[in-house]
């Protein structure tokens, strides 16, 4: 991966500038961000701290907060309270046509009336940049996304993959400091999804743009970013990076929405070290605790597929449940197999074995892996 | 909150804008009905802002001297019998429209659009040139006919859009379950495009009163339509008291603003025009 | 296996032979039949009538075959009918869409009150032309409410007459039309895709290159359609042209000439002959207005697959 992306980046360097692309901004700084929509608060105290050129994905399910987030950072929404700052200047009150940031939308919004050429130009044209110029910087930035060759066409003769990156030609082409991507991707089928996912990555190192980039899809936000932001019902939830929000996740509902699909609601019956917990069909399991847990507390437990180990029937040991298998689904690069225990509903497991329905089975859940939060997260997670 | 007020007021000028012309336009509007509203209640009215007594006399004057029942009998029954036809032609059209698509398609809509865009007085002289020679003109059925012309293609370009947001797959797993087409149109598609004939019959009735045109150059003396003994009333102007015409002017007012609120309900006046556009 | 499969296929081939190109041909069919009554319909009542006038004007009560059209062109006082009616409807459809556009293009965003906006701008459309034209000589007459505020406010010493000429006819017809044209536009603003005005506004365009440079040509097809729709009906203009304007001067209509050819001079042929000179035109702006349309139009306007 690393020795495909080097070339390529070395030879659009050359496309865009001489010199090693330094990041338009040193640093922005988001605080108390928030927005009401009547009674719905739709953002909450929105802090971020973001360096300059790095990508930060705004991560959660739909309703959480971060298209307003996004919004509200473009201008396009006002918001109620809060504070947005650039290398020390104040952006809030600035309308969204003077902050000098690009954007690009879920569905394109490119203008149907306009080539190829006149929309990547649009922007320069509103700066006011010599014609000239003008028409040397849209050549190079449509090179750059590789479709030098369709500057006359209108966006309707274009494909969905080409339409969006015209789309992120048109927002780069300005040399914005900060670039805003909402959902780019999601109007385009699983195969070119990929592509465009390594595009993006390839522009942003090629070009070393401060990216914002608004996502529900865990794993865009995962191969994309450099620091996730996690939200939910408006609030920030979990800052990390791809490697800290997927392994350490902060919350239950993290590390569900990260891909952790088992959820055992559980009791706590000692919390010294690893914490000792009950399910409610009497079965005791030893987990890492994340969160203050006392004896007695309502607690759940979370793991995720992979980490649970299938074993033959018999064995036994710390953590090993007896169980049997429900379904076996081939999901391609694995195998997924749902397990009914003397657990409380089903476990799903992840495993390359191939196992059968019916088949008796040991299910290994690690300590380590099994990471048990406090209960307030419960009600939020279902 | 600082910025939200600066920018609440920077915004504000244009929406200003579009009160003001908002107001124009009542004071407008609502100065010609008012003046005929008024007017129809004056006993007289010589140079003062309001009339110098109140009656309803000129009402019962346009019942004797308009022979306002038989004009209203009329009225309702073309308009009634318009609508009538008008539905049952229109609406298997819409629904043959809006769920097939064939060569030429675009040539029958525009075929059905032209009636509607046309105006009536065009086509309205020859159309009511052949009715007489027919011997169909001055009868009522000479004046349903006339009016039919534009009243069905109406109907089924109000119709198009509302059959086609509704999903074919519940025509589809109806016929799956063993429902004969036949059921499937009264017992699936026609409560679910009920709003959208409401709606276009609501229109056409509208449409139907209001249509001066047509009707003017088909009637006979004896079947005249609301609209059509108002002109009369009105062109002869001198003879009668403009009060009696004005209580005339008001009753037909009264009946097509009730029928178009009521359209109203069921269709957004946007769609009323958004066909044509496309 | 290797035996169930012929029969398998053979079963498969027969019901899409069967069922394929029947079921096809029956859903064409009953298209058909649910089509055909309204063909029929608009052949024998629109079409057939225009041409049933296009022969009649060809036969004139004397003459030869295009003696209706020579008279008609040859007559000052009949052509200049085209004139007067050219100088009603272009000025009631221009002031119109002057209003509407910017009315329609700043109500795209909901404003306050914008249900009860739009509600009020139809009610032109329950009026009807004939009470419109009764209410309008009170209303603007030398005694009505509006000479009357204009007097009291000190505004004009002398009351304004803005009826009994081509003014009257012409702020009628503009009220007429408005609730189409307006409602017609504020459909076509409000279609177009909202982040397209975004995306011009992240890209530096203030509120006026929004409008000039994205908003207004993607506005443009629905002007066309308005000012063809609103054209083409105040072009037939004829009740308020009589009452409220000098039916016999300077508001003598093209359709009022077919009227009275027709219903005066009981000449039919000549009537038929006038009404087709107007379909004539109002076919001529529509298709010249429609065809344009179609040429500039760029795909739809809401941008990506969307």
């Amino acid at each position: 991966m690393q020795a495909q992306a080097q070339p390529q980046r070395a030879a659009t360097k050359d496309l865009v500038t001489t010199e090693r692309p330094a990041p338009r901004i040193e640093w922005l700084r988001i605080r108390n961000l928030t927005k009401r929509f009547g009674d719905l608060a739709a953002l909450r105290d929105f802090d971020l701290d973001v360096r300059g050129g790095e990508f930060i994905s705004l991560l959660g399910p739909s309703g959480c907060g971060k298209t307003t987030a996004l919004n509200c950072l473009a201008g396009l929404l006002e918001p109620d309270d809060g504070e947005i700052e650039l290398d020390g200047e104040s952006v809030v009150r600035i309308s969204p046509e003077r902050r000098r940031f690009g954007m690009v939308f879920q569905n394109y919004a490119l203008f149907p009336h306009l080539t190829v050429g006149r929309n990547v130009a649009f922007g320069l044209e509103m700066q006011r940049v010599p014609k000239a110029r003008i028409g040397e910087r849209v050549d190079r930035v449509l090179t750059l996304v590789r479709l030098g060759d369709q500057r006359d066409k209108y966006p309707a003769q274009l494909s969905g993959g080409q339409q969006q990156r015209i789309a992120i030609a048109r927002a780069v082409v300005t040399e914005p400091r900060l670039m805003l991507m909402d959902e780019p991707l999601s109007n385009l089928d699983a195969k070119l999804r990929l592509e465009m996912r390594t595009e993006i990555r390839r522009l942003h190192q090629a070009l070393g743009l401060t990216t914002i980039y608004v996502t529900h899809d865990q794993e865009e936000a995962l191969s994309l970013s450099d620091r996730i932001v996690l939200m939910r019902q408006g609030l920030i939830r979990q800052v990390g990076t791809p490697r800290e929000v997927y392994l350490e996740p902060a919350s239950a509902y993290a590390a569900n929405f990260l891909g952790a699909r088992n959820l055992l609601p559980v009791r706590v019956v000692a919390a010294a070290g690893d914490v000792q917990i009950e399910t409610g069909s009497g079965v005791t399991l030893t987990g890492t605790p994340r969160g203050d847990l006392a004896p007695g507390d309502e607690a759940i437990a979370v793991i995720r597929p992979e980490h649970i180990s299938l074993l033959a029937q018999g064995q036994d040991g710390v953590n090993t449940v007896p169980g049997l298998v429900e379904t076996v689904e081939f999901v391609g690069n694995g195998i997924e197999v749902s397990v009914r225990s003397g657990l409380t509903g089903e476990i799903i497991a992840r495993t390359e074995d191939l196992w059968r329905q019916g088949d008796g089975v040991a299910l290994r859940l690690p300590a380590e892996r099994l990471l048990v939060f406090p209960a307030e997260d419960a009600g939020e997670t279902i | 909150m600082a910025t939200g007020r600066r920018r609440g007021i920077a915004a504000s000028p244009t929406v200003w804008l579009v009160y003001a012309f908002v107001a124009f336009f009542i004071a407008l509007v609502g100065g010609i009905f008012f003046t005929v509203l008024f007017n129809s209640f004056a006993s007289s009215w010589f140079g003062g802002w309001l009339p110098d007594g109140y009656t309803i006399r000129w009402y019962r004057f346009a019942v004797d001297e308009f022979s306002l029942w038989r004009v209203l009998r009329v009225t309702l029954v073309v308009a009634l019998s318009v609508v009538a036809l008008s539905l049952l032609i229109g609406v298997p059209a819409a629904y043959a429209l809006a769920r097939w698509n064939f060569r030429g398609k675009n040539a029958v809509l525009l075929l059905l659009l032209l009636p509607i865009m046309v105006p009536p007085i065009t086509y309205g002289i020859p159309l009511a040139t052949m009715l007489y020679e027919y011997g169909l003109a001055g009868r009522l059925i000479g004046v349903i006919v006339a009016n039919l012309a534009p009243a069905f293609p109406f109907v089924i370009v109000i119709m198009i859009p509302f059959i086609e947001q509704i999903d074919p797959n519940l025509e589809r797993s109806a016929r799956m379950l063993g429902a004969s087409p036949f059921r499937v149109f009264t017992r699936v598609l026609l409560p679910l495009a009920t709003p959208g004939i409401l709606a276009a019959g609501l229109l056409v009735l509208v449409r139907t009163i209001a249509m001066f045109e047509l009707t003017f150059l088909t009637a006979g003396a004896t079947t005249q339509t609301l609209v059509v003994s108002l002109y009369y009333a009105a062109f002869a102007a001198g003879i009668r008291p403009t009060q009696s015409i004005d209580a005339m002017a008001v009753i037909y007012m009264s009946t097509t603003t009730v029928l178009l609120l009521l359209a109203l309900r069921f269709i957004n006046p946007v769609q009323l025009v958004s066909r044509v556009k496309q | 296996m290797a035996r169930d499969l012929p029969i398998a296929r053979t079963t498969d081939d027969t019901a899409r032979r069967l069922a394929g190109p029947r079921r096809g041909r029956g859903k064409e069919r009953l298209g058909l039949l649910l089509l055909c009554p309204a063909l029929l319909l608009v052949l024998l009542l629109f079409i057939y009538p225009l041409f049933y006038g296009l022969r009649l004007s060809l036969q004139p009560e004397a003459g030869g075959l295009l003696t209706n059209y020579s008279d008609f062109f040859g007559d000052d006082r009949e052509r200049a009918t085209i004139g007067n009616t050219l100088r009603l409807a272009l000025p009631a459809t221009l002031i119109n869409l002057a209003v509407a556009i910017p009315l329609a293009y700043r109500m795209r965003r909901r404003i306050r009150g914008q249900r009860v906006i739009t509600g009020l701008f139809v009610i032109p459309m329950t009026l009807g032309t004939v009470l419109l034209a009764q209410g309008m000589l009170s209303f603007f007459g030398p005694r009505g409410w509006f000479n009357k505020s204009l007097l009291q406010l000190g505004i004009s010493d002398d009351p304004i007459r803005l009826v009994h000429n081509a003014t009257g006819v012409v702020i009628s017809l503009a009220i007429a039309e408005f609730p189409v044209v307006f409602l017609l536009l504020l459909g076509f603003v409000s279609g177009i895709d909202p982040n397209l005005e975004r995306a011009a506004q992240m890209l530096g365009a203030g509120s006026w290159q929004r409008f000039r440079r994205i908003m207004l040509p993607l506005m443009i097809p629905g002007i066309a359609t308005a000012f063809a729709l609103s054209f083409v009906a105040t072009f037939a203009v004829l009740p308020s042209a009589v009452m409220l304007g000098q039916p016999a001067g300077e508001t003598r209509v093209i359709a009022l000439a077919a009227w009275q050819a027709a219903y005066e001079r009981f000449d039919y042929s000549a009537g038929s002959a006038i009404a087709i000179i107007m379909a004539g035109i109002e076919l001529l702006v529509l298709g010249v207005v429609l065809v344009g349309r179609s040429r500039l139009y760029r795909g739809p306007a809401t941008g990506g697959k969307g």
